[in-house]
């Protein structure tokens, strides 16, 4: 019989419980693995009627595509959005996206970018903050 | 912090011993050897240095229970000038090789031996024991002038046997990409109430560290477990908006998803976007808009409705994890 490890919370029984709430690990489930983690600030000026379009990347090196986590922040905000996310107001919106690089492309590949975009019917100057993970499971797609 | 093996409380103690060694027997429980106390106090200067020592044990455990062979670990030394004239608990720490396993249910010595000490008018080293009514499963044995050991089935020693944490002080890189196969040959069942398995970051203490960041696996800390992952091609019409693709997940429950999709031939891999990205030829959207999961199916809707959009054929990789609760 295969031999497992399990952990599980304080009064259940490691043995018989199969709910994985209850377990703290199994090794019957696979878990997301941290390769890294940082963060990225866009600094914007975005003019009248205008719309703004801003990129940056993380060369994170690892020759597949990557699970990758990714949240928002505008220096407005108090509170940190998971991306993709997205919000609109009177004369405003903007847009938050983030993308892995397929590490095949020998020109842009192996990469985390992030991206915000968005409109200003009246000119602003403000950062979006971005932290992310990126994890060594393997997308295989 | 160190756990209790066995003991004998000081605040059984009535009398006190100053023989040439004391000792008490007791059970192990599978631990590491950590440190042990006795409750010693001084009369007048002794001088010289005492240690605590594990024996094998011989006789019938609490009756006649003394040890025997060489030690099989002993303690740091500790200064017996420093003692004071009230009862103290002393503690001597096991160290290096000294950190034997003291064998569930196997029974054991400890003592309390001297290096450049002998018992004589008027400097003495007075050991807590119990005479009155003693409780504990073993027994008391000293060591003679003779060198010779002798039990007292009546009298206990104070003391305390303790083992290590059972804390994992593993220490793992996140940069390897080194795999090692362990071979599991027994199941045993720890309460994480009591005992905890961390697996720090490279050059980070595990005993010490208190960011869960800096932990690879910390057992106060629960896993967000995948209980399935798979892929799916899907072909994505031009003019769809909005459109669902499903595939059934073959779960008996609704489950919790997260995925990615990309566009065959394209390089990009999306998390669910709002309104996507432009595809190899620059001019044209195809927006992964969201992903869910009922009880069925894993659902993701895909929009490809910019006005020169073309049929697209898309892949993706879901994950789905347990319920939070």
């Amino acid at each position: 019989m295969p031999q497992k490890i399990v952990i599980s919370k304080p009064g259940y029984d490691a043995l018989t419980e199969t709910d994985p709430n209850n377990l703290i690990f199994s090794s019957d489930y696979n878990t997301l693995k941290y390769f890294t983690s940082g963060s990225i600030t866009l600094d914007i000026s975005v003019g009248d009627i205008s719309l703004y379009d801003e990129v940056d990347i993380v060369q994170h090196g690892l020759d597949f595509n990557p699970f990758f986590q990714v949240f928002v922040k505008m220096d407005s905000w108090s509170v940190w959005q998971p991306v993709a996310y997205w919000t609109a107001g009177a004369g405003a919106y903007d847009k938050f996206y983030a993308y892995v690089v397929d590490p095949s492309d020998p020109t842009i590949g192996k990469r985390l970018m992030v991206r915000a975009t968005g409109y200003r019917e009246t000119a602003d100057s403000f950062s979006v903050e971005f932290r992310y993970k990126i994890f060594r499971n393997n997308l295989n797609i | 912090m160190a756990q209790i093996i066995d003991s004998y409380s000081e605040t059984n103690q009535n009398t006190s011993a100053a023989d040439y060694a004391e000792g008490q027997s007791f059970t192990g429980d599978g631990g590491i050897l950590n440190s042990a106390k006795f409750y010693l106090k001084k009369a007048g200067s002794p001088t010289g240095s005492a240690y605590a020592k594990i024996y094998a044990h011989s006789g019938t455990f609490g009756t006649s229970s003394v040890p025997t062979g060489s030690p099989l670990a002993t303690s740091g030394a500790f200064d017996i000038s420093t003692l004071t004239t009230s009862f103290q608990l002393i503690t001597f720490t096991f160290t290096g090789a000294n950190k034997i396993t003291l064998t569930n249910g196997t029974k054991y010595i400890v003592t309390l031996e001297f290096s450049g000490y002998t018992p004589s008018y008027p400097n003495y080293v007075w050991t807590g024991i119990d005479t009155s009514s003693p409780t504990h499963g073993g027994n008391l044995c000293y060591k003679d002038s003779g060198g010779s050991w002798n039990a007292v089935s009546a009298y206990d020693t104070c003391f305390y046997v303790y083992k290590d944490d059972a804390t994992t002080t593993t220490s793992a890189t996140t940069s390897s990409t080194t795999s090692t196969s362990t071979s599991i040959t027994s199941v045993s069942t720890i309460p994480v109430s009591a005992e905890k398995i961390i697996v720090s970051k490279s050059g980070v203490d595990a005993l010490k560290a208190t960011n869960p960041n800096d932990f690879i696996f910390h057992s106060d800390y629960n896993t967000f477990k995948i209980v399935a992952t798979g892929t799916a091609t899907f072909a994505i019409s031009a003019g769809d908006s909005e459109v669902e693709k499903t595939i059934a997940h073959g779960l008996s429950y609704t489950p919790v998803v997260a995925g990615f999709a990309k566009v065959v031939g394209d390089v990009y891999v999306l998390s669910p976007n709002e309104y996507g990205r432009t595809i190899t030829d620059g001019v044209q959207y195809l927006g992964f808009l969201g992903i869910a999961a009922d009880a069925t199916n894993v659902i993701f809707i895909f929009n490809n409705s910019d006005l020169s959009a073309e049929n697209q054929t898309v892949i993706v990789r879901y994950y789905l994890f347990e319920v939070p609760n």
